[in-house]
């Protein structure tokens, strides 16, 4: 049995463009966590924040074969969930405590130019959130984060060159799909 | 005052009219609101959420289906060729299973809009009676019969007023109107959909703004010798023309911004970024990709097809067309249409549907002829529920 925990984000992703779904849910396993628990921050509203979370996830699954991520996993996630809050303020901007808030900006608030910084910002502002996560979830996310080191920090950490580890990644993903072949195989022969 | 401004953001980011600079400002404001805002619900309450925060029914499928299976599934391509079925068997003599049963009666959209006038009152066109609706100087706005509106200069070389007063029609979903612009300039308003525009237009430039989808056949216009441009805005970009005839869909849910030219000539620009532009030929299909969550702030290109033009268009003869289009976009097709919320129970598979259906087929007689390829529906209040 492949264990989905060992993936990294990336290989997840590309087993969900293979319509993998155990590799769907662990991503979701991995991120409805903090996502969820952003999104009610930033709405106050448990039901919204998870339906949101839920339109996501279901997002990402209809669309798997059109996204292609130029990102990390994860900024594609974050953006996608602030997107989503977003939507939902912009349709009830007659709440008072938004439309204060964003005045109050305008007056004195200072804005992110840069992009990058603002996408770090975002990242941190919606990973603090794992600290409020039950312990069982949190522990899914810290090991993700640790499968999650790109290409070059591992070959780095492991002193071997960046397209070996893609090699060994591609491997991963080579085995897994002959486990499906057979299976499938066995199924034809029945 | 800032309130103001405030407001308007949202509003331009709901338009998805928002430029880069005020991009900045929201997103900003959105980091400074998501760091000093308090978790409305104690750390033991959240425990019993996150536990009601399940994938989107994909574990549960798992148990049923093995995935090899799926994955045969998604590797083959199932054609419904929904007008030979439509065609030849009559929608009553399709055997009605038990599944059907549930499936209660949707009538389809009509001809139905709101008109908001420069001084901020509206009219429900489908509630006006035919004739003359409004009379303002050398203007008449007049309801010629049911789904048309027609403006209507007396004089036909105005004076050029000093401000411009903006005229806006919307259609709600399951709506749909046809206006006669004061140029002469016919535009067809799909369900979902608006245009905005100066009740008389200045001597050397028409403006309009839309959203949705909306077919036009601009009439040709001259200043003295110089031909006057006729510009229509969506939101990311923006559509030149003389005089043509091209339908624009930008539907905020859609892909992409697809315009379809049908005849003449059009230049179409992106609006964040005018250097980004490409000019039309007839028969062809420009598309500005506008969805995935990243590609939202960043740059992307405009594609350019060869298509048949007939399913882009064939919505203003009363017909849905399809020509290999997914499952959730004909959905999307007729959700607007019949007013309705859809919401996919499993992972989607991957459909294709060919064929053509008359609008004014009742919904379950839609679904009816859909389910021959195996999709399966439920249709509860204003929610289609889609199996499959």
């Amino acid at each position: 049995m492949i264990d989905y925990a060992e993936h990294s984000d990336q290989v997840l992703m590309e087993l969900v463009k293979e319509s993998d779904q155990q590799a769907f849910t662990e991503i979701h396993n991995r991120y409805s966590g903090v996502l969820f628990v952003h999104a009610f921050r930033m709405l106050d509203q448990e039901e919204e924040a998870k339906d949101l979370v839920q339109d996501l996830f279901t997002n990402l699954w209809v669309r798997r074969h059109e996204i292609s991520l130029n990102a990390a996993l994860s900024s594609y996630l974050y953006t996608a969930i602030r997107n989503r809050v977003l939507d939902v303020i912009a349709r009830k901007k007659t709440e008072e405590k938004y439309l204060k808030s964003l005045a109050h900006f305008l007056e004195e608030g200072e804005s992110i130019t840069d992009q990058e910084i603002r996408r770090k910002e975002l990242s941190a502002l919606i990973e603090r959130e794992i600290s409020l996560l039950p312990a069982r979830m949190r522990q899914i996310f810290e090991m993700s984060r640790k499968k999650n080191q790109s290409y070059k920090e591992i070959a780095e950490q492991l002193n071997i060159s960046d397209t070996t580890v893609k090699k060994q990644v591609s491997n991963a993903l080579t085995i897994l799909r002959k486990k499906i072949d057979t299976a499938f195989t066995l199924f034809l022969s029945l | 005052m800032q309130e103001m401004k405030a407001r308007e953001l949202l509003r331009k980011y709901k338009e998805g009219t928002l430029t880069d600079d005020e991009k900045v400002l929201l997103e900003s404001w959105y980091l400074a609101y998501a760091r000093s805002k308090n978790l409305g619900a104690k750390k033991e309450d959240l425990e019993n959420y996150l536990s009601r925060v399940k994938p989107p029914s994909v574990a549960q499928k798992r148990e049923i289906n093995f995935p090899f299976l799926r994955l045969a599934a998604a590797a083959s391509l199932v054609f419904i060729l929904g007008i030979f079925i439509f065609r030849w068997v009559k929608p009553d003599e399709i055997t009605t299973e038990a599944t059907y049963h549930a499936l209660e009666d949707i009538p389809p959209g009509d001809n139905r809009a709101r008109l908001t006038l420069a001084n901020g009152s509206s009219i429900f066109l489908e509630k006006a009676s035919n004739g003359v609706l409004v009379k303002e100087g050398n203007l008449e706005i007049i309801k010629t019969h049911d789904g048309e509106i027609v403006y209507n200069l007396v004089h036909k070389n105005p004076e050029n007023s000093a401000t411009l007063a903006y005229n806006k029609i919307e259609t709600p979903k399951a709506g749909q109107y046809q206006v006669v612009l004061p140029d002469g300039t016919r535009a067809w308003l799909n369900a979902a959909s608006s245009i905005r525009f100066p009740s008389v237009f200045p001597k050397n430039q028409r403006f309009v703004e839309i959203t949705g989808e909306v077919f036009f056949e601009v009439a040709k216009l001259t200043n003295g010798k110089k031909p006057v441009p006729f510009t229509v805005q969506t939101y990311h970009q923006e559509i030149d023309v003389l005089g043509t005839v091209f339908n624009v869909n930008s539907y905020k849910d859609e892909d992409a911004i697809k315009t379809t030219l049908i005849e003449g000539s059009i230049q179409i620009k992106m609006r964040t970024n005018p250097k980004q532009n490409v000019i039309l030929k007839p028969g062809q299909q420009a598309q500005l990709i506008t969805k995935t969550e990243i590609s939202r702030s960043e740059k992307s290109d405009i594609k350019v097809l060869n298509v048949d033009t007939g399913p882009a268009t064939a919505w203003k003869e009363g017909y849905f067309s399809f020509d290999g289009v997914s499952l959730p976009e004909l959905m999307r097709q007729l959700a607007r249409w019949y007013n309705m919320e859809v919401i996919y129970e499993n992972p989607v598979s991957d459909f294709e549907f060919v064929g053509r259906i008359e609008r004014s087929t009742q919904l379950s007689n839609v679904l009816k002829v859909l389910e021959l390829g195996g999709v399966k529906f439920r249709v509860e209040k204003n929610k289609i529920i889609v199996n499959g």
